[in-house]
């Protein structure tokens, strides 16, 4: 009787890590984007080869790569196990929610060796270009403020995937609704308080879209031997990091006991 | 397979078992002092609860017709089969007569029946 | 006035026991009042038809479904979403609920092993080589049979005091089937374990069964020991007159009846000297009496309750 003792979070966190190789899809994540990167480098070296060299600190174009890389893997950890399709889960000695969070967990522990694969093609391919001095120019805000935007956006959309049935449709449909309402609130005229509000969310100083561009825009700044940009930034990527964990647990116990 | 359940068989499974055994010994299947298989062994074999066996098992070392030597198994008790003999005959007798009874016939008419049975010359049972 | 049909067993040690344990979805209950006793070391079978309750009640025992009312205790620890009670517990369910397909088969196994810290793997070998399983086949293109191995094999490899099976043997060719029944037989030898089988295949599961609890419409209909069971219910065929019934007061728990209006065939509870003593002050002739089946056994406590 004694050795039936409930596994601890560390073996099953294990247990999902090696799970996401198992199912090929840590494989994915660590080699997709990198790959993408050098492949597209090695074909404008060949084809447009006098577009190669001596261009301004092209390092800002990953941004957009690192969030929807981010935002995708949150979807991809639960790749064909959305809520209704995870029956073997509760015959298993684990807290449902437990297992929620270590498969999100797991997902957080392969997102970072991908993201630093990617860091690394990047450097790479500029340093190949002769831009190695922006690099070193731009500093590490600019890695850990990509770090914190894949990490915010995956905790995002993981929270999604663990809580819904088909987390891609919220996503396309939230989106729709989004711009309509948008539209919407502009044909009436945009009233100051939504301006207001939807800036506060956006935008400096605590929006989620400078938590994310945050690091970047002072890196660039650095670069370009600008004035840095206002407002402390690292807290309040830190800040909505938090908000995504949040979410993250919330999902995590949606739904854990059938009623 | 040492012999079959029958599932169908209104007596309950550890009772069949008893009886297959009493039967086995008194044909002379199993003969005094062989070993009979383990509680596990006759379980799996007849896909059969464990508990069952240990059942039959249980009664027939009460009754004296087999003994259990520590470490060793199970084995068949050297003794005079003739009270089994009879008990297995008033077994066979009582289900017959219950079947007559179900039929609509008495005593009188499923002994006279047997005899005519028996005299038929294909049905002389072989010594 | 002979016994009544016993719902509860007397107290003992319990590896499963539920109180009242009742599931309602908005007015329909699925599981009413429930009060499950299933000994240690017991191999139980629950009947009933399909949506008889058996797994709401199975989800319930496991913890994954929050009930009513009531509660339910396994192995000594009380039903909750938290891994205690499961990890005393083996689960074959009745559909394979998406263990990964795409998994070969051999690495699901590890996968599962790494949950349970009592996991035998000594044992989970044996296993695996009775079941002739081929670990590089992934789990997906496994036959029905095959599949249902797999995962009774997940479910005894780390022994657990407590076994749920539901429907073990529903749709499994004969081979898979017998292989299921000795592999049973061999683990019940083997390790002191308490199995509740929920079924509505009586006859292939009745062979292990020493408890019988047989649930109609989300009610205990009946609980009891089998060896009871056999005892106290048979099938009387009489020979009466056409419009022969027995008086009130003759008080015969009459739960089926069956034949010709000459020939009754009447499956009554009770033992049998008694009965056949009141059916025979009540003028009918007992031709022959006999025990009946857990399948027509089972039929017959379920026709009583819609009899009343």
């Amino acid at each position: 009787m004694s050795t039936h003792v409930v596994p601890g979070f560390a073996a099953v966190l294990r247990l999902q890590i090696h799970l996401l190789w198992k199912s090929r899809a840590a494989l994915f994540i660590l080699l997709m984007l990198p790959g993408a990167l050098l492949a597209t480098a090695a074909a404008a070296a060949y084809w447009m080869p006098g577009a190669f060299t001596g261009r301004e600190f092209e390092l800002i174009a990953m941004l957009p790569f690192v969030i929807l890389m981010g935002g995708a893997w949150g979807i991809l950890v639960w790749r064909d196990e959305p809520p209704s399709k995870r029956g073997y889960h509760r015959s298993l000695p684990v807290d449902v929610a437990a297992h929620h969070l270590a498969r999100v967990a797991a997902g957080a522990v392969w997102l970072l060796p991908a993201l630093l694969l990617y860091f690394a093609a990047g450097i790479f391919v500029t340093a190949l270009r002769g831009d190695a001095g922006a690099v070193t120019a731009a500093g590490p805000t600019l890695w850990l403020g990509y770090l914190l935007a894949a990490l915010i956006l995956y905790g995002m959309t993981a929270a999604l995937a663990t809580a819904v049935e088909k987390p891609l449709s919220w996503i396309v449909w939230g989106y729709v609704a989004l711009a309509a309402l948008a539209t919407l609130v502009a044909m009436a005229g945009t009233p100051d308080t939504f301006r207001l509000w939807a800036g506060r969310l956006i935008n400096r100083p605590y929006g989620l879209g400078w938590a994310v561009g945050g690091g970047l825009e002072i890196a660039r700044a650095r670069v370009t031997a600008q004035a840095p940009p206002a407002g402390a930034w690292f807290p309040v990527a830190l800040g909505w990091l938090f908000v995504s964990t949040l979410l993250v647990f919330a999902a995590a116990h949606w739904r854990r006991v059938r009623t | 397979m040492p012999f079959d359940i029958d599932h169908s068989d209104s007596r309950p499974i550890y009772v069949q078992i008893m009886d297959e055994i009493r039967r086995g010994i008194v044909v002379g299947a199993w003969r005094p002092e062989e070993p009979l298989p383990s509680v596990r062994q006759l379980a799996v074999e007849l896909r059969v609860n464990p508990r069952t066996v240990q059942q039959a098992y249980g009664e027939l070392e009460r009754d004296g017709v087999l003994y259990v030597r520590r470490g060793q198994g199970t084995f068949v008790a050297a003794r005079a089969n003739g009270a089994d003999r009879q008990a297995l005959l008033q077994e066979v007798a009582r289900r017959l007569l219950h079947e007559a009874y179900r039929h609509g016939f008495d005593v009188d008419e499923l002994t006279a029946a047997l005899q005519r049975e028996a005299n038929q010359p294909d049905n002389t049972q072989e010594a | 006035m002979p016994e009544p049909i016993p719902t509860t067993l007397p107290a003992q040690e319990l590896a499963v026991r539920t109180r009242g344990l009742t599931k309602r979805y908005g007015r329909v209950a699925a599981v009413t009042g429930l009060d499950l006793t299933v000994p240690e070391g017991a191999f139980y079978l629950l009947l009933g038809p399909n949506g008889a309750g058996k797994t709401t009640t199975f989800r319930m025992l496991m913890g994954n479904l929050r009930p009513t009312s009531g509660s339910a205790e396994v192995a000594g620890v009380t039903a909750s979403p938290a891994g205690q009670v499961r990890v005393r517990m083996g689960f074959v369910p009745e559909h394979q609920d998406g263990p990964y397909g795409w998994m070969r088969t051999g690495d699901l196994i590890r996968h599962h092993a790494g949950y349970f810290p009592a996991w035998n793997d000594a044992y989970a070998r044996r296993l695996a080589d009775a079941f002739e399983l081929r670990p590089e086949v992934r789990y997906g293109k496994l036959s029905k049979g095959q599949a249902r191995r797999v995962q009774l094999l997940m479910a005894l490899a780390h022994t657990p005091p407590v076994l749920l099976l539901d429907e073990p043997t529903d749709g499994l060719d004969p081979v898979a089937r017998d292989t299921v029944q000795a592999i049973l037989a061999e683990h019940l030898a083997g390790y002191p374990t308490t199995v509740i089988v929920a079924t509505h295949l009586v006859y292939e599961m009745e062979r292990f069964a020493d408890y019988v609890g047989v649930l109609g419409a989300g009610r205990l209909v009946a609980q009891m020991e089998r060896a009871t069971l056999q005892a106290q219910l048979r099938r009387y065929v009489l020979d009466v007159a056409e419009d022969w019934h027995p008086p009130l007061e003759a008080e015969l728990p009459l739960l089926r009846q069956n034949g010709t209006p000459r020939e009754r065939r009447w499956t009554i509870w009770g033992p049998e000297e008694e009965v056949t003593r009141r059916l025979s002050a009540a003028g009918a002739r007992v031709r022959s009496v006999s025990a009946l089946n857990l399948d027509e056994a089972a039929l017959a406590l379920l026709s009583r309750k819609e009899n009343r």
